[in-house]
């Protein structure tokens, strides 16, 4: 017996790992809890969970990118943030979340940009008051939870949410799959990525989102307090800089770029991470292939918010 | 009622326990059984997912890239199980204390193990970047470099030296080569002073790519070394044998309890069980006491055997029964004679007796009917013989026995009745043992329609109206039958006879149609005294003597003889002229206050007679003891006299007796011419009877008026 379920867990194990042993497609669904994740959906998009009432999720993560088109994201009465929001798109396969790590799940997410002073600012109380008195998410809440609603109640709802909103059926997922082939610029631009050594750190199914690396291996990156990096948690100098390596999907509509939004679009991203990272300038050329293959990477858009409306 | 309740609350109790004990130590059971196959095949699968984890970091490590994402997920899959197994109650439990300490340093372990996995990845990227990109960086040097320069060609071997050595250090995992390297980045950090533009930014590049090979190189084998060690693997081993080892301690005392609990059950059952067996044995002892009750209430109790009830109850069930009732001539008078406790033991010996005589084969029942009548009940089938045959055996049977009774030896007559009318069986039995009784010499006899005295009940019933009618209405009258004095051939004495006149004198009623009635409905001395005032009435008109008739039960009746003689005193002037003739085929059982009467009667002058003389009843030794003064013969003696010479003998002697005892005598029923001269001729002092006068309502006072054959 124990040694038959050996025999099945590495069976699946390999199944899983070598379909391509660097990067491997979305699935195109996963299980989610359909209610919890509707009522997630109303909770992404309401503003009075902000200390002002003009913040919400959905304002740094936008519905169609899951990101943020400005540099550094704005919070309660504008003010602006540290860092340009990740995507909140395809996070149910990062190894963590936010741009340092600083949780592991979705669920322990939510509640940062929440309880942050300069950006939702609400606290447990506030929310918890907010839910209980507007009757439907009362009704919901009750439903659901079979209690009044709380806070972890409210981060569970997002989280399932969160956990739908995933991007499957990219033309690179397809070219994985073999349903389809990539066109020449886009498989020479493939074969770029892991020859300049791209994929040594974005690799996996989020071509990303599951190591920390330093930006700035070879030229060292400018770094300022404050910063979301590593060094923020650990205060180690070698951390400076260290990031959650983001990802790549849908990397195409995710302008700007870096967690400090400098780069305005993929070829300056391009060249900064190669100056940066490879110590090289890369050619036209090459920028150009490194696009198209990115490009390949844009996926579709999450189902739950194609289901109806853009808002509810 | 309260006993049954609180025993049936004691099995429930029992019971509920016994279950109860049952349903926990089965939960309890494989609750334990369940939750420790959980915790270990959670403990293997540990081990499983370490020994993959591992596999994943060794490939991981000998690609240049490869996806991070599974090392993750294997991650957060060991981490998950331990905090399962942590939560489990099971484990929680104070046996398993050993190895809930070795999951929390294995927890902590594995934390920073997690921690150097994500040191590792960073390590690995960089490390990667740089072994890939460098030969990119030599390529593009070609294409920079002339190797046809000697200086340039030297730049060019010196990289692609270096590359070389990074190549055997990777795939050999060995720092040897890096004291090779460092020596060569020397060189080439002096090389690059030799260039300008493009081509000092490549090598520059080169350099810094090298630095972090060499710089990184040691953390990332040490990093590796410390990641797919054995420690975890070893850690999660002792955990497995120290919970196993617990668990053999805990299965002890699980086992140890489940035997008490099993031994509990069992003592719940056995108490279950043994309630049972009392309520079973109880139930039976109810059973036996209502069939004893039961019995008892179908049996008598003083013989053993059925009584009227038993026999109703077992008649009905019978297609052809016929009974025989077996009755013990007087035994009122045994009773009374010996005490109840002989009559009683008389009783039982008949019983016996009875068993013993009725045949087999008859397959009949004994009852005991009431008073002294037994009842033998059979199916006709089973009787071969007449049922008069029977009946007589029957009685042949029984007069043959003696009862024995407290040293007494006691004879017993019998009557026997029986019947085999399904519908009356018991009435019609009854009427055929009183017809037997009734008669001095039958003395058993079967039913047949003719004893059926329901009619003549109602007869009688219709006597005792008429009587009591006739005594109000004055219809209640004095016959007077002449009587004559042999010495002087005159009538000088009447007998009074009782008479009702119906239809004012045109029906006249014989004394024998009513007086068995009268006395039976203790009329008798009303109409003794009715007779005996008009009588007295007729005494004072005219000078004869008048004779009347009086029973036992008239004097033994302390009102009616009180009566009686007020009467005797009102005309006690007529006291020498009256008669009283007492019956004396009558049972005389009350023979001391016949005597009294007589005494007193004798006082006012009254003679006394004995009526119907030689019926067959006379208790000669009694009689004598009464101051009698005369006696009349019994007509049955009397009528064949002129032709019987039986009747004649015995005549003869009773008028001997009557001369030594100083009696005078009358003769009865002298009917015809013949009986006139036979007994004018044998010394007699009166004759009366239809040939010397009948009875008329007027005296006659001529002999030989209506002389005519015929009845009285």
């Amino acid at each position: 017996m124990k040694r038959l379920l050996l025999v099945l867990l590495f069976l699946c194990v390999a199944e899983e790992g070598w379909a391509d042993h660097a990067i491997q497609p979305i699935p195109r669904s996963i299980p989610y809890e359909k209610a919890k994740a509707e009522l997630g959906k109303r909770l992404f998009f309401d503003p009075a969970l902000s200390g002002d009432g003009t913040v919400a999720c959905v304002s740094c993560h936008s519905p169609e990118t899951g990101a943020d088109t400005r540099p550094f994201s704005l919070g309660v009465h504008g003010q602006q943030g540290h860092a340009n929001a990740p995507t909140v798109f395809n996070t149910v396969f990062n190894f963590r979340q936010m741009w340092n790590g600083a949780v592991t799940g979705l669920k322990e997410q939510v509640a940062m940009p929440l309880h942050n002073p300069i950006e939702m600012a609400m606290d447990r109380k506030k929310v918890e008051a907010y839910l209980r008195a507007r009757p439907e998410y009362a009704r919901q809440f009750e439903a659901i939870y079979g209690h009044p609603a709380t806070f972890p109640d409210l981060s569970d709802a997002i989280a399932e949410f969160e956990k739908a909103l995933i991007t499957p059926d990219s033309r690179f997922d397809r070219y994985l799959r073999g349903e389809i082939e990539l066109s020449p610029d886009e498989r020479e631009g493939y074969r770029l990525f892991k020859r300049l050594g791209c994929i040594t750190c974005h690799n996996g199914i989020n071509l990303g989102g599951n190591s920390f690396q330093k930006m700035g291996l070879i030229h060292r990156y400018r770094w300022r307090e404050g910063f979301p990096d590593r060094f923020s948690l650990t205060r180690k100098e070698a951390d400076k800089n260290v990031y959650k390596v983001p990802t790549l999907r849908n990397v195409a509509l995710t302008a700007p770029y870096f967690h400090d939004g400098s780069a305005a679009t993929l070829q300056e991203a391009l060249r900064k991470m190669a100056h940066h990272n490879l110590g090289f300038d890369l050619n036209e050329k090459e920028i150009d292939k490194l696009i198209a293959f990115l490009k390949t990477l844009t996926g579709q858009t999450p189902a739950i918010l194609k289901a109806e409306g853009k808002k509810p | 009622m309260k006993r049954v309740l609180s025993r049936l609350l004691l099995i429930l109790l029992a019971a509920s326990t016994g279950i109860g004990l049952y349903l926990y130590s089965d939960y309890y059971l494989k609750r334990y059984y369940r939750e420790n196959l959980r915790i270990r095949s959670e403990l293997q699968s540990l081990q499983t997912d370490l020994y993959a984890l591992k596999g994943d970091l060794l490939r991981n490590a000998s690609f240049l890239y490869y996806s991070y994402d599974n090392l993750h997920r294997f991650v957060r899959r060991i981490q998950s199980r331990l905090d399962r197994i942590e939560s489990n109650p099971h484990f929680q439990d104070e046996a398993h204390s050993a190895s809930q300490k070795r999951l929390e340093s294995f927890q902590k372990d594995f934390r920073d193990y997690t921690k150097e996995l994500e040191r590792y990845l960073s390590l690995n990227s960089s490390l990667k970047n740089s072994i890939i990109y460098l030969p990119t960086l030599q390529l593009r040097a070609f294409s920079l470099f002339d190797a046809g320069t000697p200086r340039e060609k030297e730049t060019l071997l010196l990289l692609s030296r270096i590359n070389a050595s990074i190549f055997l250090a990777k795939n050999a995992q060995d720092t040897d080569f890096l004291e090779d390297l460092k020596s060569n980045t020397l060189r080439l950090s002096r090389e690059i002073q030799n260039y300008e533009g493009a081509r000092k930014r490549l090598l520059s590049t080169f350099r810094e790519h090298l630095w972090q090979f060499i710089r990184n190189f040691r953390p990332y084998l040490q990093s590796l070394d410390r990641l797919i060690g054995d420690r975890l693997l070893q850690e999660s081993a002792e955990i497995i044998s120290v919970f196993q080892k617990e668990d053999q301690a805990q299965f002890k005392t699980v086992n140890r309890i489940s035997t008490i609990i099993l031994l509990l059950y069992l003592t719940s059952l056995v108490v279950v069980a043994y309630f049972l067996l009392r309520i079973d044995r109880e139930n039976r002892r109810l059973r036996q006491v209502q069939e004893e009750l039961e019995r008892t209430l179908i049996t008598d109790q003083l013989t053993g055997l059925g009584n009227r009830i038993a026999y109703r109850r077992e008649k009905v069930t019978m297609s052809d029964p016929v009974l025989i009732l077996v009755n013990i001539d007087r035994f009122k008078h045994i009773n009374e004679f010996y005490g109840t406790r002989v009559g009683d033991g008389v009783l039982q010996g008949v019983a016996k007796i009875l068993e013993r005589i009725t045949p087999p084969s008859l397959q009949a029942t004994l009852y005991r009917m009431g008073g002294d009548d037994f009842g033998i009940l059979f199916e006709r089938t089973n009787c071969s013989l007449q049922l008069t045959t029977l009946l007589h055996n029957f009685h042949e049977s029984l007069e043959e026995c003696q009862v024995v009774v407290e040293e007494l030896t006691i004879d017993l007559s019998f009557a026997l009745g029986a019947s085999d009318r399904k519908n009356w069986l018991f009435e019609t039995a009854d009427m055929a043992l009183k017809s037997a009784k009734s008669s001095p010499r039958k003395r058993y006899a079967l039913y047949t329609p003719d004893m059926d005295k329901r009619e003549e009940i109602a007869q009688n019933i219709q006597a005792i109206r008429s009587i009591r009618k006739a005594i109000v209405n004055e219809s209640l009258v004095p016959y007077f039958q002449p009587i004559c004095q042999l010495s002087n051939r005159q009538i000088t004495r009447y007998e009074a006879l009782a008479r009702i006149e119906l239809d004012e004198g045109r029906h006249i009623l014989q004394p024998y149609g009513f007086i068995r009635a009268a006395t039976e409905a203790k009329l008798s001395g009303e109409i003794t005294l009715k007779i005996l005032e008009q009588t007295l009435e007729m005494a004072q008109r005219h000078p004869f003597d008048f004779s009347v008739n009086i029973t036992a039960a008239d004097v033994s009746d302390k009102e009616d003889r009180e009566r009686i003689i007020q009467l005797l005193h009102r005309y006690r002037q007529l006291g020498n002229r009256l008669i009283f003739e007492i019956l004396e085929s009558e049972e005389i059982r009350d023979y001391e206050s016949t005597a009294e009467f007589i005494r007193i009667a004798k006082r006012y002058g009254c003679r006394i007679a004995i009526d119907d003389f030689g019926s067959g009843y006379s208790n000669f030794e009694k009689i004598l003891q009464l101051d009698i003064d005369m006696i009349k013969v019994d007509g049955s003696l009397i009528r064949r006299i002129d032709h019987d010479r039986h009747s004649e003998l015995i005549v003869q002697t009773i008028l001997e007796f009557a001369k030594h005892a100083g009696w005078e005598t009358v003769a009865e029923f002298v009917h015809s011419k013949s009986v006139y001269d036979k007994v004018s001729t044998m010394g007699f002092d009166y004759l009366q009877g239809y040939y010397i006068g009948k009875p008329s309502r007027t005296l006659q006072t001529e002999l030989f008026q209506i002389p005519r054959r015929g009845d009285r």
